[in-house]
């Protein structure tokens, strides 16, 4: 089946992606929404540079700003007739809400919606994309996350987060939006993303954002 | 051991579907078995002491293609999840209705008098005379949740793996 990937560029998307391609699924498409400012269903910090991811795993990418969900519907159905996909695979893990807006939109456009991620425990999910992926923590928004964790790979970082999961009970896949991650190597990427220049914004203690500034694709 | 009987088409809809619910069977101390449809009609049934029937994606309904081969499970406790809960229907002389519920919504259950949230994934809502069935919860005077008189069969519309638990716990508990 020819399949499309919501994708936000951080570790669970990536890891939907990885997914996909080990069920044997042709992902023909990732699709990127850009979210109204005051939405809080997608991802953000550095959704420019997810065009470079989708250079480096070397699928196209639908990124288009989303007002409305009938805006969404609508980009479910340009990437069905653009790419031939019979279903979309998202990231949802918990989130009643976020699944609950996905499977609709996938039903209107008449897609599959498949979310492999479902339900699963988040310790195994994080512990499974910090061996397989190179990814850095690009945003903090909780505490007691703080200026420490930003910028650091997830995998030199993870006996951290699960501590603090452990203490403070956290969600250790930021999947409340405690911090946002961006990927920058996948044993799918064809080739792996090195950040060139960078500027971390901090409007508190345990609010701060690792912006991307200058990055470049590299030979694996 | 428990069977859960998978009803998805795609086996990556095993990891939405029914891995939550083995998950389920395992941490109350059960041992859990997966069924694959096509296998259905060659499981020996002395080895199971019940069953769950999982749900599937929205679009799915390969599942009913194996109905005639559910019937020979329906002398075991069985508890049929949303796609699983159509299948027990229709061999319990039920019926579907086509109608869309999508996302967590309120629930009554009727006996305890409370309120509780449970997450929909459904396009076809099984029914019967009120006769038939003995209602634990509704959803805006919708059975969602009940048991066929004078059987061991149960059926939820919504999908208990997710807010639910308890309702799984319950059944598996009977078994013991």
């Amino acid at each position: 089946m020819k399949v499309g990937v919501l994708y936000s560029g951080g570790k669970d998307s990536n890891y939907v992606v990885y997914k996909a391609l080990k069920y044997g699924y042709k992902v023909n498409v990732l699709i990127n929404i850009l979210p109204r400012k005051d939405s809080f269903l997608f991802h953000y910090p550095n959704a420019k540079w997810v065009k470079l991811q989708a250079k480096a795993i070397g699928i196209p990418i639908i990124q288009r700003k989303e007002k409305t969900f009938e805006d969404f519907i609508k980009i479910l159905k340009l990437a069905k007739k653009r790419y031939k996909i019979q279903g979309i695979l998202t990231g949802a893990l918990r989130s009643t809400f976020q699944a609950t807006r996905f499977q609709k939109a996938c039903l209107l456009a008449g897609l599959w919606c498949f979310n492999p991620l479902w339900l699963k425990n988040e310790v195994s999910i994080i512990k499974e994309v910090a061996k397989i992926f190179d990814i850095i923590i690009v945003g903090m928004y909780a505490y007691p996350l703080d200026l420490s964790l930003i910028g650091k790979r997830l995998s030199e970082v993870l006996d951290k987060i699960l501590y603090l999961h452990n203490k403070y009970k956290i969600n250790p896949a930021g999947e409340g939006g405690e911090y946002e991650t961006f990927v920058i190597d996948a044993p799918f990427f064809k080739k792996r993303i090195v950040i060139d220049d960078y500027e971390i914004i901090k409007d508190s203690d345990h609010s701060v954002t690792y912006i991307i500034k200058k990055a470049h694709l590299e030979e694996k | 051991m428990i069977g859960i009987i998978a009803t998805p088409r795609h086996k990556i809809l095993f990891e939405e579907f029914v891995e939550p619910i083995l998950e389920i069977v395992e941490k109350v101390g059960h041992v859990g078995k997966i069924i694959k449809l096509e296998n259905l009609n060659k499981i020996n049934l002395e080895k199971y002491e019940a069953f769950i029937i999982s749900g599937t994606a929205l679009k799915d309904f390969s599942y009913l293609k194996y109905l005639r081969d559910f019937k020979r499970l329906l002398n075991k406790p069985i508890f049929g999840i949303c796609a699983g809960g159509q299948i027990l229907a229709l061999l319990h002389g039920g019926y579907l209705i086509n109608k869309h519920i999508i996302g967590k919504k309120r629930i009554k259950f009727i006996n305890e008098r409370k309120y509780t949230y449970a997450y929909f994934l459904t396009s076809k809502i099984p029914l019967f005379s009120l006769n038939k069935i003995e209602v634990f919860a509704v959803y805006k005077s919708i059975p969602v949740f009940f048991k066929i008189k004078n059987t061991s069969s149960y059926i939820s519309v919504f999908h208990p793996e997710v807010y639910n638990h308890d309702l799984l716990y319950k059944f598996l508990d009977n078994i013991k």
